[in-house]
């Protein structure tokens, strides 16, 4: 009998017209670990939701056991033996741990549910992770790695054969993450394929046994795991589009360099926030520093600490050699900044609002509550910078929705120039836009920069925060890693700090 | 049918179809035409229902009664509006009403029992805003609550039994009437204006737009959010203080039974003149219409005999249809 598990040939999946597979055919063997690595918006997560049926794909085929699947939903692929550990966690928080383990298949006795069997089931099932959980616990009262640890108890506890794993590790700290390896192992020996998603390199190069790269929705190589170093690995990722995408555009970086004085607008200064420890930093006007880290590295928790989002527990942050005092965005607006969002329609843009509204809002503020608003001066200053920064919309009066991404994000940007502020805080400012208006937004960026603000960056494409920054920062676990000023700037160096590795050689890889 | 050759429209045809098809897709275009279209047509069939419909003194009367609840609407769109909900309006109309009666009986004199009278209000709102805002615990649930702690102090104060008092300015507030057009209707008139005017002008108006519209955009923007939802709730309350006292006026009475319902009547208003429960949307002059036709249904109901308990299944449909309505609608 073939050994092949899982195979998938060419499936095609969109979203709102655009693809996000676009035809990928991989092959999973049974009692193998496969890690499935590729950069954010690749495509990794939206396949691993194909597989699961938790999305129809457009086009292409599934194969379980050499047998074809059809209109596969979630109750098919768990009867078939698929199990899916979600990047975003999908427990029931008012339910008790191993409530939630047996969700779908709980024990029963005479009808009714055995909750002494199921308890001990779960007490079994926990300590087999060698876990110290009480599986009488309510979900909400777990920290954040109890649930994840439980999510993978949970996926494990129906003897899955192929299990998917969406990086199951974010939350993990070093002793569970080796626990978690230990059990994939055994799950592995049992014959049992195990599909691995992690942007910790070091940990796809320790546990799979092969690893697949997708790029942009499409699979770019895929081989055992000796076959592959860690730059490869990276270039491979990244791909040579991207690259090329960058040295085409490395004139304007050249050409902006002249801009940073050495003011200093922004200093922090052993921020201590939830996650993030003892991070200080200088931001200079005119400068762009970029910030390079993993999901839950602690990068969106200091931008937040500094526009009063997230509480500081201690450390100070000085604007123009003044101490400020930050609790909220309003005093952090006083102070002259402003945020951009990663997350356009849920905290960046009033959806339904014009655009001028959207322009003029935060500048309206300075009002008194009951004032008139100034429509006449609004209207020409949102007209200004429609123009200023080419904005493409018929009137300032059009709805901000019926702008395209890269036009919505502008106007958000707009508003903080509106204002006038000085020190921008942008959250991956081209999440969610194409690739044109990616250009057109970070070309922006860098123009308001050089008329003497400073900002804050970051993205979690290294090519584009390369592309953007002055100086990078990165950032490993809440601590600060290593900085990188202009020319010692190199794509693989940097990822490979994001892991918290200095070299390549520490990962142990052969060349 | 294309398939004759004869059939086919001429030029002249389109030219002289086009401006009948405008006129209809201006009808059709926008919620308020439809609405609005609805009010005429609801006249129509009642006028042919019923000959005392289509009197003066009718419209007057329909006019007169939807002078309070129509107040009350007003502040529940921009309670919606903002992305909440106030359930204790009926209850502040009757606490107001008792404080009104209570103070000018114990002989404080009009201007002082109006003051208590606003402060009464105000407080109530400053309660709801509080909770909702600073503490943010759910509106629904909050002013499920004050609506039966605020009922609960109208009785306390007057006692259980509804008190008649004397005031000549406040009568005339209730039964007088300004060039030939009642009292009510002017004093409800003024605050549409006002309260239009406030959410389409000022600052205040825009940010609780923002607010509904978004609320996390709108405190990442700087907006003061826990201070504008408390204005909103406190906006809210002294409107429905002032339907208090106009209910007084009309009846001469301290009434804390008063009010009993409103809520509901209030929301039925808003939710057809097409106001969003998600927030973030919404016209007052929808809300207008709303009343208007929430009034025509029951006085068409009263001209007709309907029995009372028949004209309560017909209120709730009302809702029932709006909020299909409005669901569908987006």
């Amino acid at each position: 009998m073939d050994n092949t598990a899982l195979r998938i040939n060419n499936v095609v999946k969109s979203f709102d017209g655009t693809k996000a597979l676009k035809g990928i055919s991989l092959n999973f063997n049974k009692g193998e670990i496969i890690g499935l690595v590729g950069s954010n918006g690749a495509g990794k997560s939206t396949l691993l939701n194909v597989i699961y049926g938790a999305y129809a794909p457009d086009s292409g085929e599934i194969f379980v056991n050499g047998e074809k699947i059809n209109n596969i939903n979630p109750q098919k692929a768990q009867a078939l033996g698929i199990s899916i550990i979600f990047q975003h966690r999908r427990l029931m928080p008012y339910m008790t741990v191993s409530e939630n383990i047996f969700l779908d298949n709980m024990p029963k006795k005479y009808g009714i549910v055995d909750f002494k069997k199921m308890n001990e089931d779960a007490t079994s099932l926990l300590k087999m992770l060698e876990l110290n959980i009480d599986c009488k616990a309510l979900i909400s009262e777990l920290s954040a790695e109890e649930k994840q640890l439980v999510e993978i108890v949970k996926a494990c506890s129906k003897n899955p054969k192929i299990l998917l794993m969406d990086e199951p590790t974010t939350t993990l700290r070093q002793g569970d993450v080796e626990r978690l390896f230990k059990l994939m192992n055994k799950l592995k020996s049992q014959g049992c394929s195990v599909v691995f998603i992690s942007h910790r390199l070091k940990e796809v190069i320790e546990i799979c046994d092969k690893i697949s790269i997708i790029r942009d929705g499409s699979n770019i190589v895929e081989g055992d795991k000796k076959d592959f170093s860690a730059d490869r690995i990276i270039e491979s990722m990244s791909g040579i589009t991207d690259q090329t995408e960058f040295e085409h555009h490395k004139d304007i970086n050249d050409s902006s360099q002249t801009s940073v004085s050495d003011e200093v607008l922004l200093e922090a200064k052993n921020l201590n926030v939830a996650n993030v420890k003892n991070v200080t930093f200088k931001l200079h006007k005119g400068e762009i520093l970029g910030f390079a880290g993993l999901g839950g590295s602690g990068v969106e928790d200091v931008f937040e600490s500094i526009y009063g989002l997230k509480k500081r527990i201690s450390g100070e942050i000085e604007i123009e050699g003044k101490q400020a005092k930050i609790n909220n965005p309003i005093n952090a607006i006083n102070y002259g900044l402003g945020f951009v969002s990663d997350d356009r329609q849920s905290n960046g843009e009033f959806l339904e609002l014009s655009v001028k509204d959207n322009i003029c809002i935060p500048n309206g503020q300075k009002n008194k509550v009951f004032s008139l608003i100034k429509n006449n001066q609004e209207v020409l200053d949102s007209r200004s910078f429609i123009e200023k920064l080419n904005i493409k919309t018929e009137s300032e009066e059009k709805v901000i929705k019926n702008l395209s991404g890269g036009n919505q994000q502008k106007a958000i940007i707009a508003k903080w120039l509106q204002l006038n502020s000085k020190i921008i805080i942008m959250c991956e400012p081209t999440a969610g836009i194409d690739v044109a208006a990616k250009l057109d937004v970070n070309k922006l960026i860098q123009e308001i920069a050089a008329e003497g603000r400073g900002i804050l960056y970051t993205s979690s494409y290294i090519t584009e925060l390369m592309h953007v920054s002055d100086r990078i920062i990165t950032i490993y676990k809440g601590e600060i890693f290593k900085e990188f000023t202009r020319s010692e700037y190199d794509h693989n160096d940097i990822y490979l700090a994001m892991n918290g590795i200095h070299t390549e050689q520490e990962l142990g890889v052969a060349q | 049918m294309s398939n004759n050759p004869n059939s086919t429209t001429t030029s002249e045809e389109l030219v002289a179809k086009k401006p009948l098809n405008s006129l209809f897709q201006l009808l059709t275009s926008s919620y308020l035409a439809k609405l609005s279209i609805a009010c005429v047509v609801l006249i129509m069939v009642l006028s042919y229902l019923s000959p005392y419909f289509f009197t003066i003194t009718n419209f007057k009367d329909i006019l007169l009664g939807t002078a309070v609840i129509g107040i009350i609407s007003f502040g529940m769109t921009v309670v919606l509006i903002s992305d909440g909900i106030d359930l204790s309006v009926g209850s502040v109309v009757a606490f107001c009403s008792v404080i009104l009666c209570v103070s000018l009986n114990a002989g404080l004199g009009l201007t002082i029992s109006l003051m208590l009278t606003f402060v009464g209000a105000i407080s109530v709102g400053l309660f709801n805003g509080f909770f909702i805002s600073v503490l943010k615990i759910n509106p629904f649930i909050i002013t499920l609550g004050s609506m039966s702690l605020v009922r609960g102090i109208a009785y306390i104060i007057i006692g259980g039994q509804p008190q008649p008092f004397e005031s000549e300015i406040i009568r005339f507030m209730g039964t007088g009437s300004i060039v030939g057009i009642p009292a009510p209707i002017v004093i409800m008139i003024a605050v549409l204006v006002i309260i239009a005017f406030m959410m389409k002008y000022t600052q205040f108006g825009r940010n609780v737009y923002a607010i509904g519209n978004n609320q996390e955009t709108a405190r990442l923007s700087g907006i003061n959010v826990v201070k504008t939802r408390i204005l909103v709730y406190c906006i809210m309350a002294l409107l429905a203080g002032i339907a208090g006292i106009l209910l007084a006026a009309q009846t001469y009475a301290g009434i804390p039974a008063a009010g009993n319902g409103y809520e509901l009547d209030a929301l039925t208003a808003v939710i057809l003149g097409g106001t969003s429960l998600k927030g973030g949307e919404g016209r007052l002059a929808g809300t207008l219409l709303g009343t208007l036709i929430v009034a025509l249904v029951l006085n068409g109901q009263n001209m007709l005999g309907v029995p009372y308990f028949y004209q309560l299944v017909s209120k709730g449909l009302i809702i029932v249809f709006a909020m299909t309505v409005a669901m569908k609608r987006t």
